[in-house]
């Protein structure tokens, strides 16, 4: 089984190549502020690495958020074009999954959380086994950023996140743990390659608006 | 050559087929998907435009693949400026992943120049040296086309463009956004003459060296029509429309004309939105008919924002040896590629 997986929830991109449940090709890029979008490049860098092309890939996963919204479109839209240009099944898995299920984090409880600015975050409670194995226990949600080590102390868990902050570890969310992520993979089985979407965590700014105006939910169209 | 043409620089996500060499060109397929939702908000915006994008290029790509019949696709042409940058990049990403995939290569395209490319589509004559008017919500220019990829930039808007200028208006007139066609067809069911506004930036003593002399400036005829409307009734909407209307087309004519006389060139070609316009497309082919200048107007669905014309000029410019590498980027504003200074 070899799997292209690729992220970009926060301001740092990630692609991998898995071969049969090992890592052989790992690239993180920056997503932010650059002349040039790296992304793409770091996925075909990556499958150059494994001495791969696309038609080598069974499948696509791409890290569904929530966190930065152009960035997880610019994820979205490459699994997309591979997945239809190689003709080859797309996957989502959330992205803090992919903190929990990174290298490096030991067992334990864990409660994922990223910035999702004006003093929030979102938060996703996760349990990984000895062998690494990832599983979600609770869906992200929003809270106030003030209120992640309440809620992770009363989960007994540690709290993880791309951002430094006091009794936190340190994680960003690495495509490579897909190795983690069978499990969800096989529950959630592949997704609808045209309808599918990052879980944006907000709606757009103009429609919390209008429907906080019009008290019903913006038409679809 | 068989391209694939994408573009979702706005609020239409749309996918094109086009096999051709050169100026032989046979479009194959070509899928817009209009987001009508922006209508609600009077306008763009553009997180739920990106959001949208996303949504919306699979199904569109795949249905202008499957109408354009088996063949294989030899190359993706991607529109990556200018406009909505969160959009862009929904098309850039796409279409440098899909090219990828497919082993073909990729060429980012200049939006405007795929305005200049449309009109050839449907009208194998419009093809340079010509002047072009490109005139839609967010550009109004004034081009000397002497050949595909050598423009000279003769006059642009100094503020709104002019389907800005009619979308405000509409808004002025308490008429539906997109308001071009709703102001012109209050303005077609009105005479003119109840009301008068300036011609902007238009004056006989302006001459060829003047940095006015093709330029044009439509924010104080916006500012002229609400003045109107505040000192008017209702039923002076109608003949405010029509004097707005006939402003704006005498301008653009106007400055057009110049650019032909300038610049001795035999045909004029439209394009963008407000192409769409059948008096403004009327008004140029009164003016230049008697001076055997040929005028060149798209269909609408040439004329609006679409992935065919994307197609087109990417041939051109695959056609050219160019193609984009994988790191590709979006860019808000970006200048025409192949401007010589006026």
């Amino acid at each position: 089984m070899i799997t292209l997986a690729i992220d970009a929830s926060t301001y740092e991109g990630d692609a991998c190549v898995i071969v049969d449940g090992r890592v052989v090709a790992e690239s993180a890029v920056a997503m932010k502020g650059l002349h040039d979008e790296r992304l793409m490049p770091a996925v075909a860098d990556v499958l150059d690495e494994a001495g791969l092309t696309t038609d080598a890939i069974d499948r696509i996963v791409c890290g569904a958020g929530p966190g930065s919204f152009t960035s997880l479109r610019i994820a979205g839209a490459i699994a997309k074009g591979i997945a239809t240009g190689a003709h080859r099944p797309l996957f989502s898995v959330p992205s803090m999954a992919l903190i929990v299920g990174g290298p490096d984090v030991p067992e334990g409880r864990y409660l994922a959380a990223i910035d999702a600015l004006r003093g929030e975050c979102y938060v996703s409670l996760y349990d990984r086994d000895a062998s690494g194995r990832t599983d979600e226990l609770e869906p992200a949600r929003i809270v106030h950023a003030e209120e992640v080590a309440h809620i992770a102390e009363s989960y007994g868990a540690h709290v993880i996140s791309p951002t430094r902050s006091p009794n936190s570890i340190v994680a960003r969310p690495r495509a490579s743990a897909v190795v983690h992520l069978e499990r969800m993979l096989a529950a959630r089985g592949p997704v609808d390659v045209a309808s599918w979407e990052p879980s944006y965590g907000r709606l757009a700014e103009a429609q919390v608006r209008w429907e906080s105006t019009h008290g019903k939910p913006l038409p679809a169209g | 050559m068989r391209v694939l043409g994408i573009e979702t620089s706005c609020d239409e996500t749309s996918a094109a087929v086009l096999d051709g060499a050169g100026d032989d060109v046979s479009l194959r397929s070509l899928v817009i998907l209009s987001q009508d939702v922006h209508r609600i908000f009077g306008g763009v915006v553009p997180e739920i435009a990106s959001r949208a994008h996303l949504t919306a290029v699979v199904p569109v790509t795949e249905r202008a693949l499957a109408d354009a019949g088996a063949a294989p696709i030899d190359a993706v042409a991607v529109t990556n400026a200018p406009g909505l940058v969160g959009a862009l990049l929904v098309g850039v990403s796409y279409a440098k992943a899909f090219a990828y995939a497919r082993g073909v290569p990729v060429i980012g395209v200049h939006h405007m120049e795929g305005h200049l490319f449309a009109t050839a589509l449907e009208h194998p004559a419009a093809v340079p040296p010509f002047i072009a008017l490109l005139v839609s919500g967010g550009h109004t220019l004034l081009l000397d086309v002497e050949a595909w990829g050598r423009y000279r930039l003769l006059g642009r808007t100094r503020d709104d463009a002019a389907g800005e200028a009619f979308d405000k208006v509409a808004k002025l007139l308490g008429l539906p956004y997109p308001g071009g066609p709703h102001v012109e067809r209050l303005a077609a069911a009105n005479e003119s003459g109840r009301f008068r506004f300036a011609r902007p930036m238009l004056r006989r003593d302006q001459s060829p060296g003047d940095s006015d002399f093709y330029d044009v400036s439509f924010s104080g005829l916006k500012t002229a029509v609400l003045n109107a409307v505040k000192s008017a009734d209702d039923a002076e909407r109608g003949p405010i429309a029509r004097a707005f209307q006939d402003s704006l087309i005498d301008t653009l004519v106007e400055k057009t004309a110049r650019a032909v006389a300038r610049r001795h060139r035999s045909r004029v070609v439209l394009g963008g939105g407000v192409a769409c316009n059948a008096t403004l497309v009327a008004a140029m082919r009164e003016r230049f008919a008697p001076r055997g200048v040929e005028v060149f107007a798209p269909s609408a669905r040439l004329a609006t924002d679409n992935a065919a014309m994307m197609a087109r000029a990417g041939l051109f410019r695959l056609e050219q040896g160019e193609r984009s590498p994988l790191d590709l980027n979006a860019f808000a504003s970006q200048p025409i590629p192949g401007l010589v200074s006026a």
